[in-house]
């Protein structure tokens, strides 16, 4: 009888979250010094699978995107000035939690955010604080991030955001530190009860420790079960209890990540080291669940100040949990993942692509040295090699064509542009199309790294049920998106046709303009070419999909606009409406377009197909259009005076 | 009369009808921020006309999206077909712009004659009607005075009411029943609530009023006061499309109920819902697949399929697509609901056949004109 109270007792324990605040000590590490791994932790480490956001990924990945949204970096410098990776700065935070809260990852971009916390900021406007310094004000940050959550997204200050931003971040580190709480966690055992027996020597052992005894103690308990008084029963029900509560607690602290590859294939969640130690709780089986990864994580948590073993047990972890997920035929890709970030492929294409703009201004201040034109194809060759290897590694790592998530619409469109111009700069041969390559290249890999560092979050999300087909994601987005940079290449020709004419360059030489609008003209025809197919395909997939060919949603409208506005001009053209000016203007105006469609429209907020909304944005974009709109009058102008001086 | 001809084919007119189209694009997508997409749809891009107000003080009048594809259509055909130059050497154009004729052809027939609704299905259920969500009907049901159940149904459909605004009302009679059925005051999207007792009138403390309308057609409820009269008797109600139980009435010792719902339309064969399947993405909420295996039968034959995204079941002429599902409440272990959509449209394959053939036509001219470049310019 007192078995199945118990029993019951236990059962609940998993559904009722026990309220009690827990005490686990953080302070017991042995040293409270700067942990020294060697390299060899970290680059193990970089490859531990893990499941996070529904997909697996390596740790280096994970802990990568974290820091990016918590310090806006994708390295921090600890307070003795090493600099450390992300992996290296997570391991800190899950096994010397108190060093890691000494670290500045937290930033704050404006001071009255703090100064509304009633705490003293730094000199700087936008810096990086650290967990610590934000800790005297964390009850009131909390307070007015509930307040400012009711409120609406869209009617949010600046500063409200960023309250709430800062709140979640604390909260996302305050779950990473107390990842391996379980592993530090100890019961003080009344003494003189049933558990106690199990433990002559200490009054407070490990979670590990009596998970270990646990099979034992529950065969005993139902061996003296019928000998119980009510006391006696009483006093081991709130022992139990006392111990699930905590228990508890602790299974909802490791559930920031999943680690553990279930060994049921059926079952797509990976586990936490707890949520398979704690089958030991389970009365309705007698089976003892294989507990040694759970025993792993402890032991890697208590001999940490041991190096030498610390490795050897890391090792050991990493390398079952990868069998184990190979084993079910996932994360074979995390190497390659790893290998993604750790070549930086991105970062390196985008100060190529510098290189090659200032290579480009020096040839042509040079009077266009053949060298130099060699130079600024080749420079301009790696750097477009490099982001073509970034796309071909997202696509393999991802099972994916090129383009899924607006992150990649833009590296798909610089590569698409660049390679336009390449192609036209073969056709030409002016040397302009070469020299906007450069541009096109060094402007697009910008906006895409700051987009990433702006989101903070990983850009291979798993896709939703709508997206997953990759024949229509191939055929649809991926002509689309050559259309947006056909549009911008085209875009930008006119911008040298008009800067051309403002700065009065080959003033006599009549027929470069002329030549130069016939390649803006065909730029567009085949702007017009991949955004009418993608458009269309676009329909005839949501046909495929729910039926209806057409919606008027915000992002298909975006799209028609492309298609519409390409289509003015080329019969504004043919009908001999405009002429080269037309033609040009024509080609600034699409620019405007296409921004507008690309991101204008996910700003809207609205409609079915709005994958991304990106705070902040709205000004960059209005700033371009008044730019935009500034060039279209200045060059309506400069034509019209020079018109007047030819009469 | 050949000036008037030229000009609806020129150059110029397509560049003014695609010029208004991409203003009334634009604008159209801009009111998305604020308007439910069927009033847009409604007011920008299938109207004749539009008055779209700037900054709510300035009208701007401007020609609706249905009046210009109409001109386009018109400027295809005589500028891009009738008027074009006719040479086998250079085929692309002429290809390209009949394409477009197609596809444009293609969506008014799908506007005009396609059937498009959904059905909703709980796990076992069986139906063979689903919903026009587009449009509604009143329904009149003659009940069994001991079981309550509907033994005799008449319908309404809603082309009969839908213009009943302000003081209109409009009166139906039948052979059927006795007494006389009045309609007043339709509105597309209602809100039933008390009234303030002594300052308004209602129908037993109950008025409704206009709502804007929905973001999403489908949570529009409509909504329409309704009068009966027999020899002395008259009886005040209130349609909703939010009520659940019909209104009920007594005319000469028999019991009648009305209420107003989707459109039914019938479906030549049943579907029964087996199992709804869902699957989400490993401890998050982003659904990763969704399905329903479903059984559809006509008279003893049937057939067993599984129902998925960009997978839809074609039969006897409709489409079932998967297109999301729901639950009956909020409770976790609420009945899980699948709804698929339905649609019956003839041309649902044009837009297919005139992007392939528009393709050829581009493909065709733009190289033919690419080559010319190169030769010229290696001629240079």
């Amino acid at each position: 009888m007192t078995f199945f109270l118990i029993s019951s007792i236990i059962l609940s324990g998993y559904v009722s979250l026990n309220t009690v605040e827990l005490t686990t000590e953080t302070h017991q590490s042995p040293k409270l010094t700067i942990p020294q791994w060697d390299k060899e932790i970290i680059t193990i480490a970089e490859k531990l699978p893990i499941q996070s956001d529904g997909r697996i990924k390596p740790l280096s990945t994970h802990a990568r995107f974290l820091l990016l949204k918590l310090s806006g970096k994708t390295s921090i410098k600890s307070p003795e000035g090493k600099s450390l990776s992300p992996t290296e700065w997570f391991l800190h935070c899950i096994f010397y939690p108190d060093i890691a809260k000494k670290y500045p990852v937290f930033i704050v971009h404006d001071l009255s955010v703090l100064e509304n916390l009633g705490l003293q900021g730094h000199e700087k406007k936008r810096d990086r604080y650290t967990y610590n310094e934000l800790l005297p004000a964390r009850e009131e940050l909390m307070n007015q991030a509930q307040k400012y959550s009711q409120i609406p997204p869209a009617q949010r200050t600046r500063i409200q955001e960023q309250v709430l931003n800062l709140a979640d971040n604390l909260l996302t580190f305050e779950e990473i530190i107390a990842y391996l709480d379980f592993a530090r966690y100890k019961y003080s055992i009344p003494p003189s009860s049933l558990l106690s027996q199990f433990f002559p020597n200490k009054k407070e052992p490990f979670l590990s420790e009596i998970i270990e005894i646990f099979p034992e103690f529950k065969k005993k308990l139902k061996e003296i079960s019928p000998t119980l008084n009510e006391e006696q029963t009483k006093e081991i029900l709130s022992t139990i209890r006392n111990l699930l509560g905590d228990v508890n607690q602790l299974v909802v602290k490791a559930e920031h990540f999943t680690v553990i590859p279930s060994d049921e294939l059926s079952k797509k969640a990976w586990l936490s080291p707890l949520d398979i130690a704690i089958q030991i709780f389970d009365p309705s089986t007698e089976n003892i669940p294989d507990i040694h990864l759970f025993m792993l994580f402890t032991k890697l948590e208590q001999e940490k100040g041991i190096p030498e073993q610390f490795k050897k047990l890391f090792t050991q972890l990493v390398e079952e949990i990868t069998q184990k997920a190979e084993a079910r035929g996932e994360g074979k890709k995390i190497n390659l993942e790893v290998l993604y970030y750790k070549g930086k492929f991105l970062f390196y294409s985008q100060w190529i692509f510098f290189l090659a703009v200032i290579l480009t201004a020096i040839w042509w201040l040079s009077i266009k040295n053949k060298v130099l034109k060699f130079s600024v194809f080749s420079v301009n060759t790696i750097a477009l090699l490099l982001l073509i290897i970034a796309i071909t590694f997202r696509c393999i790592i991802r099972g994916r064509p090129p383009v899924t998530t607006l992150y990649e619409t833009i590296l798909f469109t610089t590569a698409t542009a660049v390679l336009l111009a390449f192609i036209m700069e073969r056709f030409t041969r002016d040397n302009i199309s070469l020299s906007l390559a450069s541009f096109l290249g060094l402007l697009g890999l910008f906006l895409a790294n700051r987009y990433e560092m702006k989101e903070g979050t990983d850009t291979m999300p798993s896709l939703v049920a709508v997206l997953d087909t990759n024949f229509w994601l191939t055929i649809h987005v991926t002509t689309i998106v050559i259309g947006y940079g056909a549009g911008l290449l085209a875009s930008a020709f006119g911008h040298v046709w008009i800067l051309g004419k403002i700065l009065r360059l080959k003033k006599n030489d009549a027929t470069f303009y002329k030549r130069l609008s016939r390649g803006i003209y065909g730029t567009i025809c085949f702007c017009f070419f991949f955004s009418f197919i993608g458009t269309v395909l676009g329909g005839i997939w949501a046909l495929q999909s729910w039926g209806r060919f057409w919606g008027w949603d915000p992002k298909e409208n975006g799209a028609l606009l492309i298609v519409l506005w390409c289509l003015i001009v080329i019969h504004a053209h043919l009908g001999k409406i405009i002429n080269s000016l037309g033609i040009t203007l024509g080609s600034i105006i699409l620019g405007i377009v296409v921004s507008f469609s690309w991101w204008g429209v996910n700003l809207l907020g609205v409609g079915l197909h709005s994958y991304g909304f990106t705070r902040g944005a709205w000004n960059s974009l209005l700033i371009f259009w008044i730019i935009e709109i500034l060039l279209i009058f200045s060059g309506t102008y400069i034509n019209l005076i020079e018109k007047k001086q030819q009469t | 009369m050949k000036e008037i001809f030229r000009f609806l084919g020129s150059y110029k007119l397509s560049v003014v009808i695609l010029f208004f189209l991409m203003v009334i694009v634009f604008l159209g997508t801009l009111a998305q921020t604020e308007h439910g997409i069927y009033e847009i749809q409604n007011k920008y891009f299938e109207s004749v006309f539009v008055l779209h107000w700037l900054g709510n003080y300035i009208p701007l009048p401007l020609p609706g999206g249905g009046l210009l594809m109409v001109l386009l259509l018109l400027n295809l055909f005589i500028g891009g077909v009738l008027l074009a130059p006719k040479s086998i050497k250079k085929p692309g154009m002429l290809i390209a712009h009949g394409g477009a004729i197609l596809l444009i052809l293609g969506g008014f027939w799908g506007e005009f004659w396609g059937d498009y609704g959904q059905i909703s299905l709980l796990e076992g259920e069986t139906k063979n009607t689903f919903e026009n969500t587009k449009n509604w009907e009143i329904y009149i049901w003659k009940l069994d005075k001991e079981k309550k159940i509907p033994i005799t149904e008449w319908i309404i459909p809603q082309q009969h009411f839908s213009k009943l605004k302000g003081a209109m009302r409009r009166s139906f009679f039948s052979k059927e029943f006795p007494f006389e059925i009045t309609l007043m005051r339709f509105m597309t999207n209602a809100k039933p609530r008390f009234t303030i007792p002594g300052v308004e009138q209602g129908i037993q403390g109950v008025l409704l009023e206009p709502a804007p309308s929905e973001r999403e057609e489908e949570l529009n409820l409509a909504g329409i006061y309704v009068e009966i009269s027999a020899n002395e008797q008259h009886h005040l109600g209130i349609l909703w499309g939010g009520e659940k139980q019909p209104w009920t009435f007594e005319i000469g010792n028999e019991l009648y109920s009305m209420g107003i719902r989707h459109q039914r339309m019938e479906l030549p064969f049943s579907i029964k819902l087996e199992k709804f399947i869902k699957e989400f993405y490993p401890r998050t909420n982003k659904p990763r697949f969704f399905a329903s295996e479903v059984v559809y039968a006509t008279g003893n034959w049937e057939q067993r399929t599984v129902i998925r995204m960009n997978e839809p079941l074609r039969f006897q002429g409709f489409t079932v697509y998967q297109a999301s599902w729901g639950t009956v409440n909020d409770s976790p272990s609420a009945p899980v609901f699948s709804v698929l959509a339905i649609t019956k449209n003839p041309a649902e394959q044009v837009p297919l056949y005139s992007c392939i053939i528009i393709s050829i036509g581009l493909l065709l001219h733009f190289s033919q004109k690419l080559i010319r470049f190169l030769k010229s310019s290696r001629g240079a």
